[in-house]
C-alpha cells in the first residue's frame, strides 16, 4: 500500500514553498551575486588574494596528469591526495576551455550561486520563505564572504559549503518522512561536499546538520504515534518517548552511517595518505589563532571583517534562537565562541591539538553563514513584522526607515570596501608578469635546476603553475616533508620574513647548502633578502623585465633525468580520479529524480519485516506545544508582555530617537578623543619616531622632532636619504627600548623636567638576523610634549672631490651559440684553492624550540678555519664540513653560510666557520670521531670589490672596528669578520654588520665582539704544514686565551 | 647432501663453459656473436642481423618471433612472424659491449649474447682541458680528458696523441690509451708566461686546438713607497701610499687581481686592508684616522713580506680653537672659530667629539659637527655629577669644567 509522507507542523508548508516574495528575493541575490561577485572575479580580484592562486596550481597539475597525483614541482615532490580535489578538477576542466585565471573565476562564482541557493534551502528549514529570502539576500552583501572570497581567496570552503547546505534539507525530508530517494540525494550531495572539502564534511556534520536533526528529533517527541504506550508510569512515560524518537533515530542512524560512508570512501587516498604519511609539521602560528585584544590588526582581519554585517543580529538571534531553534542557536554561540581564536583560553581548551592545526576563522565564516536564517528573519520582521511595529510605536518610521537605509548603503559600503581591500591594503605584491622568469626558465636548460621566490606572496604558485621548473618551496604546508621545512613554524620560504627569526633560518639553510636541492636561481622581489643572499655567496645576474632580480650561486649540479618519486596504489589513482567528479555529477543528476512515493517492499508486509516497519514508520500525528521545560520562557515571555506596539507621542518618540543616537554616536566621539591624547614621557616620544620611521610614515615621524639650525621636512627626508644602509629598506625593528640616561627634572614626575637624554637599544629583524643597534637621542619639552632634538646632516667632504681609481674588470667568453644545453666542457674552469687550517669546536649557545616555544642552552659544534685562493684567477667557493663517526660514517653536513668570504680575489685568504646547528646538528654528538674539511669552487668575475679597509681598537671584550671606503661606490652593508687566534692558531670567527651605508672615502664604525663562545672546546685540529705561522697574518692581542686578532671588511652594494 | 653437492658444482661448471663457448670474439669485425643452435647472429652496419633456422629444415610459416635485447636502457623488443623459409631480422643496434639476448620463437625461447666492439674514433673529438690557466713553475699541471667517440656515439679504443706547443716553441708529445671510457694526460707547466696549444689526434679523427694560458707565479717582490707620509689631525686629510713592479720569482709581472694586503699598527690601533693590484701596481689614498701619532705600514702577498714604511699624523698645535660658555641657563657651549695651521676655517662637517667625565669615568660621548667654522652646542640632559668635559677637534684637543654644578 503506497504511503503519502506529510509535512508537519514546524516545517515549510507548500503555501510558504510557493510564497513567490522568497523565491523574488532569492532571485534579487543571484543576480547580485553574479553582478557583484562574478564582476570581481572576471575582473581577476582574486590574484591579490592569499589562496585562489594555489588551488590554480593544483588545478593546473591536474590539467596535465589527471590520474597521477605525484607533484614534483614543490617541496621535491608531494602527493596531490593531501587536498581534496574536486575544485581542482572543476578548474582543470575549465581551463581547457578558458584557461586557469577565468576557469577559476567561473567555478567560484558557481560554488557562490550554489551556495546562495544553499543558504535559501536551508534557511527554509528554519524560517519561512520570505525570511529565507531575505538570508540569501543578506549572503550576497555579507562581510564574511566577501572576504573569504575576495581577501582569503577560498573556493573548497564556499564550493562544499554549498552543497552541504543543499545536502541538509533532502537529509531532513528524509529523517522527518522517510522517503529513500531524499536519502539517495542527501547522501550524494555530501559526497559532493566531502570531495569538495572534507573538513566542511566533518565540522559541518556537527555545527550545521547535527543541530536540525536534534530540531527533528526533539520534535519527535512532541509527536504522538497511534498505538503508543500510555500510562503515567516512568517506565510507560519512557517507553512512550522512545517509540516516538525511533523512527527518526533510526533515520537518522542510516543517514550518519551513509554520510560517514562517503566521507571515507569518496576521498579515501586522502585517509590513507594521512595514515601512511602523517603530518610532522611544527604548528605553524595563524593569524586566527592569535589573542585580538592584543593584535587588534588580526581581530580586525578575522573577526570584525567577517562579523561586520552580521554582527548586530546577534541579540535578535539569541532572541529568537531560544525556543525550538535552540540547537542551532548553540551551535551559533559555539562556532563564534570558537571564531575568538587564542583571545581566551575557551577554544584552546575546546579543540586541544587541532587548536594549533586548525585556521580558527573558518569557524567564524560558518558562524557568519549559520546567523542568516536569523538575520533573514530580523529584517523580515524589520521590513513586514514586529520590529517594524516595534520601532513604528517608539521612535518613530522615520528611525526604521533611516536604519534600513543606513544598513543598506553599510553593508553595501562594507562588502565592497573588503572585498576591494586588498587594493588599498597590499597583502600581496603587487601583480607580477611571469612570462620574463618562464622565458628565463626555459632558456638554456635553466629548469634542470630548482629555484626559489623571494616576495612573490602567493603568486609563487601561479609561476609554480605555469612552469616545469621545480623549487624546494611550496604553497600548501601540509603537503611539505623536508625537514628543514617541518621542523620550522615558517609557512613558506618566500616570505620567510613574515615569520620572524624562524623564518629567515629555514631560508638560510636552503641558501647555505643549495646543491642539496639543486637549488640554483632566485627570483627575487623584495630587496629586503638581498643581504642574506650576497653573504650567503649568491650574486646577482641582473633584472628581467619585469623588475625581478635574479640571482645565482655557482657550482650547482642540475636535477638528475629522473627524479625519485613515490608510488601510490593503481586503485587509489583511479578511486582518486573519479569518484570525487563522480559524486559531483551524481548530485546534479540526482536533482532529476522525482520524489514520488514510498511503496512497501515485500519483507515488510509480514512477519519480523512487518514487525520492523510497523515499529519504525513514520505515523506520527501533529505536534504538541512545546513543553514547560524549556527555562528561557521565564524571560522571553515577560519580555514579549513588556514590549510596547502602541505608537507613542511624538515627545517620547523624540526623547528615545536621541537616546538612541547617542547610544550609537557617544562610543566613535570617546574612540576619537581617546586617540587624541598625547603621550607624556621622553621614551614614549622615541618610541613614536621610531614606530613611525620603521613604516615610513616619515611625517607622523617629523611630528615628534623639535628642528634647531633650521631643519625642515626637505631637508631632514634629505639628511635621511643619504644615509642608506640596512636601515633603508633591508630591516624591520622588531624592539624600541628607551633608556632614560639623565633627565633634568623629577623622573617620577615627568611634568617637572624640561630636558633629557634618552639612549635607545634597537633591535632590527634583518634578512641577516636580529641586528642589535644603540642611539642617543636628545630630548626637550616643548608644548607639544616632549620631542628630539634634530639638526641638520653636515657631512664633511673629502679632500678629493674627483677620485679617480683604476678598476678591475674580468671578462668571461660566451658560451657557444646553441639552442642545446651547455656541453659540460663549456663550463666553468675550477681554480686551485687550499685549507690552511681547521679545527672542530665545541660551545654552547641558546635556542630556541619552536615545538615548545621556550629557549635553552644546547652544545653546538662548529668547524673554524682559513682557506686561501692560490690560483690565478678569482674564485666563486664553496666550503662544506662533514662530521663523521669513528668508522667514517657522516653524522652531519653543512656548508660555510655568510662567516666568510665566498668569492676570493688571487691569493687572497678567508676565515670561514660552519656552524651545525638546526637540522644540521649533528644527532648524537657523542659519536663525532672526526671531521673533514671540502673546498671547490669555479672560476668567478662577481662581487669581488675590497674597496673597504679597517682601523680597529681593542676596547676590553669589544672591538671598534672603523671601516673606511677606499673604493669610488657606496658600500652599502660593511660585514666585518674577525678571526681570533690562539697559540695554536685560529681559534674562532667572529662578524658584525654596519648600521650604515659608508661612502667613498668616508668611514663609518662597527663594533665587535672579541671573545670566544662560552663553553669553547677544541675537538679536533689540523693544519697545512705549508700555511706558515698564522700569527704573522694578525695582531696582537694581550687577552688570557687569545693571541692575535684579524678583522677583514667586505660590503654588500646596493644594485651592483 | 654431498650429492647435491657434487651435482650443483658440476651443473654449475658445465654452465659456465657453455656460456664461455657462447661468446665469442671475431677478431677485425664489428660484430662478435655467440651461437646457439637455430640462431645466429651477423654484424651488419649499425644493426645485428638475427638468422633462425631449423636445423636446415623449413621453418613453419606464421611462427611468432619476438627478440628482446637486454640493453642499458631496458629491455629492447622487435617482434616478426616467420615466412616459412630461414627467418631473419635487422634490428638497428650498435652499442659497443656485450649484450644479452633472447630469442622466443613460439614456444621456444633461446638465449645467448653478441659482442660489439667500437669502431674507429670520428671527428670531432671532444677535448676537456682542467684547468685552463696554470702559473709558470706551478706543480699543478693541467689534465686533459678526451672521450674518443666512434660514429655510432661508442667510446673508442684507440690510441691518442697529445702533441703540446709552449710559449716558447718547444714541443712536447704523449701517446695516450683509453681506460674506463676516457683518455687522459698530463701536460707539464712551463717557465714562461703565454699560451700552450694542444692538439690531439686519434687515427684521422682530430679535435679543436686546446689552448692553456701559463700566468705569473706568486707575488715575490714589489716596490712600497709613502708619497705623502704625514697628515694633520683632520680626518679629510690623507695618506697617499705607493704599490709599483710587483713580480714573480722569474720576474714576470703578477696578473691582474693579484690580491695583497696591507697591515698596519698605530698606537692601540691597526689597519688591515686587502686590494687588488693592476698592472702590478696599485695606489691608496687613505684618509687620516686623525689620532696624532706614529703608524707603520707592511704588505703582505703570498708568502711575500715587504718592508714597514713609516707615516704620521701630526698633533695640530696650531690650530686655533676658541671655546667659550655662552650661557649658563641653559648651557651652551661655543667653539669657533676653528682655524686650520693654514690659517683656514676647518670645513663643514668636520667632527667635534665631546666626552663628559666623571672624574676619570667617561660618562657619555657626543658628537656634533663644524658648521661655518663654529659650534654652538647646548649641553644636553647629562647626569648630574658630571665634572668635566673633552673636547677633540682637527688634532685640537681641550679639557673644559662646567662652568658650575650641573643641575
Amino acid at each position: 500500500m503506497p504511503i503519502r509522507y506529510r509535512r508537519s507542523q514546524r516545517s515549510a508548508s507548500p503555501a510558504d514553498l510557493s510564497d513567490t516574495t522568497g523565491i523574488f528575493l532569492l532571485g534579487i541575490a543571484l543576480t547580485i551575486t553574479i553582478l557583484y561577485h562574478g564582476v570581481l572575479l572576471f575582473n581577476r580580484q582574486f590574484i591579490h588574494t592569499y589562496d585562489a592562486l594555489i588551488h590554480i596550481f593544483f588545478g593546473a597539475h591536474y590539467a596535465q596528469t589527471w590520474f597521477d597525483p605525484w607533484e614534483p614541482r614543490w617541496y621535491t615532490g608531494f602527493l596531490t591526495v593531501a587536498y581534496p580535489p574536486l575544485s581542482h578538477y572543476l578548474i582543470a576542466l575549465t581551463s581547457k576551455v578558458m584557461g586557469f585565471l577565468n576557469g577559476f573565476a567561473l567555478v567560484q562564482l558557481f560554488a557562490l550561486l550554489n551556495l546562495t541557493v544553499g543558504v535559501f534551502r536551508f534557511s527554509s528549514l528554519l524560517v519561512g520563505p520570505r525570511a529565507a529570502g531575505y538570508a540569501s539576500l543578506s549572503l550576497a552583501l555579507s562581510s564574511a564572504l566577501s572576504e573569504t572570497v575576495h581577501v582569503f581567496g577560498q573556493l573548497p570552503t564556499t564550493l562544499s559549503l554549498g552543497f552541504l547546505l543543499n545536502a541538509i534539507p533532502f537529509a531532513w525530508r528524509y529523517i522527518q518522512y522517510g522517503n529513500k530517494v531524499n536519502l539517495m540525494k542527501a547522501i550524494v550531495w555530501t559526497a559532493a561536499t566531502t570531495a569538495g572539502h572534507h573538513v566542511t564534511t566533518l565540522f559541518g556534520s556537527v555545527f550545521f546538520t547535527g543541530p536540525l536533526i536534534v530540531v527533528l528529533v526533539l520534535q519527535a517527541f512532541r509527536m504522538p504515534r497511534p498505538g503508543e504506550p500510555s500510562g503515567d508510569s516512568i517506565l510507560q512515560k519512557l517507553k512512550r518517548r522512545v517509540y516516538r524518537l525511533l523512527p527518526r533515530l533510526y533515520r537518522t542512524g542510516i543517514f550518519g552511517l551513509l554520510a560517514v560512508s562517503m566521507l571515507v570512501l569518496v576521498v579515501f587516498p586522502y585517509w590513507y595518505w594521512s595514515g601512511k604519511d602523517p603530518i610532522l609539521q611544527v604548528p605553524i602560528p595563524h593569524g586566527s589563532r592569535a589573542n585580538f585584544l592584543e593584535r587588534r590588526d588580526l581581530g580586525l582581519m578575522f573577526w570584525v571583517i567577517p562579523w561586520a554585517s552580521s554582527i548586530w543580529f546577534l541579540p535578535y538571534s539569541i532572541y529568537k534562537g531560544l525556543n525550538w531553534r535552540w540547537p542551532v542557536l548553540a551551535s551559533l554561540l559555539l562556532l563564534a565562541f570558537l571564531g575568538t581564536g587564542g583571545t581566551t583560553p575557551g577554544p584552546r581548551l575546546l579543540l586541544r591539538g587541532a587548536f594549533d592545526i586548525l585556521t580558527l576563522d573558518r569557524f567564524t565564516f560558518w558562524a557568519a553563514m549559520l546567523i542568516l536564517p536569523f538575520m533573514g528573519m530580523a529584517l523580515e520582521s524589520l521590513v513586514h513584522g514586529r520590529l517594524k511595529l516595534y520601532i513604528n510605536a517608539n521612535f518613530g518610521n522615520w528611525v526604521r526607515w533611516t536604519f534600513l537605509g543606513l544598513f543598506l548603503v553599510s553593508i553595501c559600503g562594507a562588502a565592497i570596501s573588503i572585498s576591494t581591500l586588498t587594493r588599498y591594503r597590499k597583502m600581496q605584491p603587487d601583480p607580477i608578469n611571469i612570462q620574463p622568469i618562464i622565458n628565463f626558465i626555459e632558456k638554456d636548460e635553466h629548469w634542470r635546476y630548482r629555484y626559489l621566490n623571494l616576495g612573490f606572496g602567493d603568486q609563487m604558485a601561479w609561476l609554480s603553475a605555469n612552469t616545469r621548473a621545480a623549487t624546494p618551496d611550496g604553497n600548501y604546508h601540509s603537503a611539505r616533508r623536508l625537514p628543514e621545512l617541518t621542523t620550522t613554524p615558517v609557512e613558506r620560504l618566500e616570505g620567510a620574513k613574515y615569520t620572524g627569526v624562524p623564518g629567515i633560518g629555514s631560508l638560510e639553510q636552503f641558501l647555505t647548502t643549495p646543491e642539496k636541492y639543486n637549488l640554483k636561481y632566485v627570483f627575487s622581489n623584495d630587496a629586503f633578502y638581498d643581504p642574506t643572499l650576497y653573504f650567503h655567496g649568491w650574486h646577482r645576474l641582473g633584472r628581467l623585465e619585469n623588475g625581478i632580480e635574479v640571482w645565482e650561486r655557482e657550482d650547482i649540479p642540475p636535477l638528475p633525468e629522473r627524479l625519485p618519486r613515490k608510488t601510490w596504489p593503481i586503485y587509489q589513482r583511479l578511486m582518486w580520479g573519479i569518484l570525487p567528479l563522480l559524486a559531483f555529477v551524481l548530485a546534479w543528476l540526482a536533482l532529476f529524480i522525482p520524489e514520488g512515493v514510498v511503496r512497501l517492499q515485500f519483507w515488510q508486509k509480514s512477519g519480523l519485516g512487518h514487525w520492523l516497519y510497523t515499529m519504525l514508520k513514520e505515523d506520527a500525528l501533529l505536534q504538541q506545544p512545546i513543553g514547560v521545560w524549556h527555562p528561557w520562557h521565564k524571560i522571553r515571555k515577560p519580555l514579549e508582555q513588556v514590549l510596547n506596539f502602541t505608537r507613542c507621542s511624538v515627545l517620547f518618540r523624540g526623547v528615545s530617537s536621541a537616546f538612541l543616537f547617542l547610544i550609537v554616536v557617544a562610543p566613535i566621539v570617546l574612540g576619537v578623543l581617546h586617540a587624541r591624547v598625547e603621550t607624556g614621557s621622553p621614551e614614549q616620544a622615541v618610541i613614536q619616531y621610531w614606530d613611525h620611521l620603521d613604516f615610513k610614515r616619515f611625517g607622523p615621524a617629523y611630528e615628534w622632532l623639535e628642528p634647531l639650525e633650521g631643519l625642515d621636512y626637505e631637508r631632514w627626508l634629505l639628511d635621511m636619504s643619504v644615509v642608506g644602509g640596512l636601515r633603508t629598506g633591508y630591516a624591520k625593528l622588531d624592539s624600541i627600548v628607551p633608556h632614560l640616561v639623565s633627565y633634568d627634572g623629577n623622573p617620577q614626575n615627568p611634568e617637572t623636567g624640561d630636558k633629557a637624554l634618552v639612549e635607545v637599544d634597537l633591535i632590527w629583524f634583518t634578512s641577516l638576523n636580529e641586528i642589535h643597534d644603540t642611539i642617543k637621542h636628545e630630548l626637550i619639552r616643548t608644548k607639544k610634549g616632549w620631542r628630539i632634538e634634530a639638526r641638520p646632516l653636515v657631512k664633511v667632504r673629502s679632500q678629493q672631490r674627483f677620485a679617480v681609481q683604476p678598476d678591475l674588470a674580468y671578462y668571461r667568453a660566451p658560451r657557444r651559440l646553441t639552442t642545446l644545453a651547455t656541453a659540460s666542457t663549456e663550463l666553468m674552469d675550477r681554480p686551485k684553492l687550499e685549507v690552511l687550517e681547521s679545527r672542530l669546536v665545541s660551545y654552547q649557545t641558546e635556542v630556541t624550540d619552536f615545538n615548545t616555544n621556550t629557549e635553552h642552552f644546547v652544545t653546538q659544534y662548529a668547524i673554524v678555519g682559513r682557506i686561501k685562493n692560490s690560483d690565478s684567477r678569482p674564485a666563486d667557493t664553496t666550503l662544506s664540513g662533514v662530521l663523521r663517526d669513528k668508522d667514517g660514517t657522516a653524522l652531519s653536513y653543512n656548508n660555510a653560510a655568510f662567516v666568510v668570504i665566498h668569492k676570493l680575489l688571487p691569493d687572497e685568504t678567508t676565515p670561514f666557520r660552519i656552524d651545525f646547528s638546526a637540522v644540521s646538528a649533528p644527532p648524537d654528538p657523542e659519536k663525532i670521531a672526526d671531521y673533514e674539511v671540502f673546498v671547490k669552487a669555479v672560476v668567478t668575475t662577481h662581487d669581488l670589490e675590497r674597496d673597504l679597509a679597517s682601523w680597529s681598537q681593542v676596547d676590553g671584550d669589544k672591538l671598534e672596528i672603523r671601516a673606511v671606503n677606499l673604493g669610488t661606490q657606496e658600500a652599502t652593508i660593511p660585514h666585518a669578520l674577525i678571526s681570533l687566534y690562539d697559540q695554536d692558531g685560529l681559534a674562532w670567527v667572529n662578524e658584525s654588520y654596519g648600521m650604515e651605508a659608508v661612502p667613498p672615502l668616508e668611514f663609518k664604525t662597527l663594533e665587535a665582539d672579541l671573545s670566544l663562545p662560552p663553553e669553547y672546546k677544541i675537538r679536533h685540529q689540523r693544519r697545512n704544514p705549508l700555511a706558515g705561522d698564522p700569527l704573522q697574518y694578525s695582531f696582537a692581542l694581550n687577552h688570557k686565551v687569545l693571541r692575535a686578532y684579524l678583522v677583514q671588511l667586505h660590503a654588500f652594494y646596493r644594485g651592483s | 647432501m654431498k650429492i647435491s653437492f657434487v651435482m650443483g658444482v658440476l651443473l654449475l661448471s658445465i654452465a659456465t663453459l657453455w656460456w664461455l663457448k657462447g661468446v665469442q670474439e671475431l677478431p677485425e669485425s664489428k660484430l662478435d656473436i655467440n651461437v646457439l643452435p637455430q640462431v645466429s647472429v651477423q654484424p651488419k652496419e649499425g644493426s645485428v642481423q638475427f638468422l633462425v633456422s631449423d636445423s636446415g629444415k623449413v621453418l613453419t610459416k606464421g611462427l611468432d618471433v619476438t627478440i628482446t635485447l637486454a640493453t642499458l636502457a631496458g629491455p629492447y623488443v622487435t617482434s616478426a612472424q616467420t615466412t616459412g623459409e630461414d627467418f631473419s631480422l635487422d634490428i638497428p643496434y650498435a652499442r659497443a659491449g656485450l649484450t644479452p639476448f633472447t630469442v622466443r620463437i613460439g614456444k621456444e625461447v633461446i638465449e645467448g649474447d653478441f659482442l660489439i666492439n667500437p669502431g674507429p674514433p670520428v671527428t670531432p673529438l671532444i677535448l676537456a682541458i682542467g684547468p685552463r690557466t696554470t702559473r709558470v713553475r706551478s706543480h699543478d699541471w693541467t689534465s686533459v680528458v678526451i672521450h674518443p667517440l666512434d660514429k655510432y656515439k661508442n667510446v673508442s679504443d684507440w690510441p691518442l696523441e697529445i702533441h703540446a706547443t709552449y710559449p716558447e716553441g718547444t714541443q712536447w708529445s704523449k701517446q695516450i690509451e683509453v681506460s674506463r671510457l676516457l683518455a687522459w694526460g698530463i701536460i707539464p707547466a712551463s717557465n714562461n708566461v703565454g699560451s700552450l696549444e694542444v692538439v690531439v689526434q686519434s687515427g684521422n679523427a682530430l679535435a679543436e686546438k686546446g689552448e692553456i694560458d701559463i700566468l705569473p707565479g706568486n707575488l715575490s717582490k714589489l716596490d712600497f713607497i709613502t708619497l705623502k707620509d704625514t697628515t694633520s689631525g683632520d680626518v679629510r686629510d690623507t695618506w697617499h701610499f705607493e704599490v709599483s713592479d710587483a713580480v714573480d720569482a722569474l720576474g714576470n709581472r703578477v696578473g691582474d687581481g693579484q690580491s695583497v694586503v696591507f697591515m698596519g699598527r698605530g698606537k692601540d690601533v691597526n689597519f688591515f686592508a686587502t686590494r687588488p693590484l693592476i698592472q702590478g701596481r696599485y695606489q691608496m689614498v687613505l684618509p687620516s684616522y686623525g689620532k696624532p701619532g706614529s703608524y707603520s705600514m707592511y704588505l703582505m702577498g703570498s708568502g711575500f713580506r715587504s718592508d714597514p714604511v713609516a707615516f704620521k699624523t701630526q698633533s695640530s698645535p696650531d690650530t686655533q680653537v676658541f671655546v667659550e660658555w655662552r650661557s649658563t641657563d641653559p648651557l651652551v657651549l661655543h667653539l669657533g672659530p676653528v682655524i686650520n695651521p693654514s690659517g683656514a676655517m676647518v670645513d663643514d662637517g668636520t667632527l667635534v667629539r665631546i666626552d663628559v667625565f666623571k672624574g676619570k669615568q667617561r660618562v657619555v660621548t657626543f658628537f656634533n659637527t663644524i658648521q661655518n667654522g663654529d659650534l654652538n652646542w647646548t649641553v644636553p640632559s647629562i647626569p648630574e655629577d658630571s665634572t668635566h668635559l673633552e673636547i677633540e677637534v682637527a688634532g685640537f684637543r681641550k679639557l673644559l669644567a662646567f662652568p658650575k654644578r650641573v643641575p
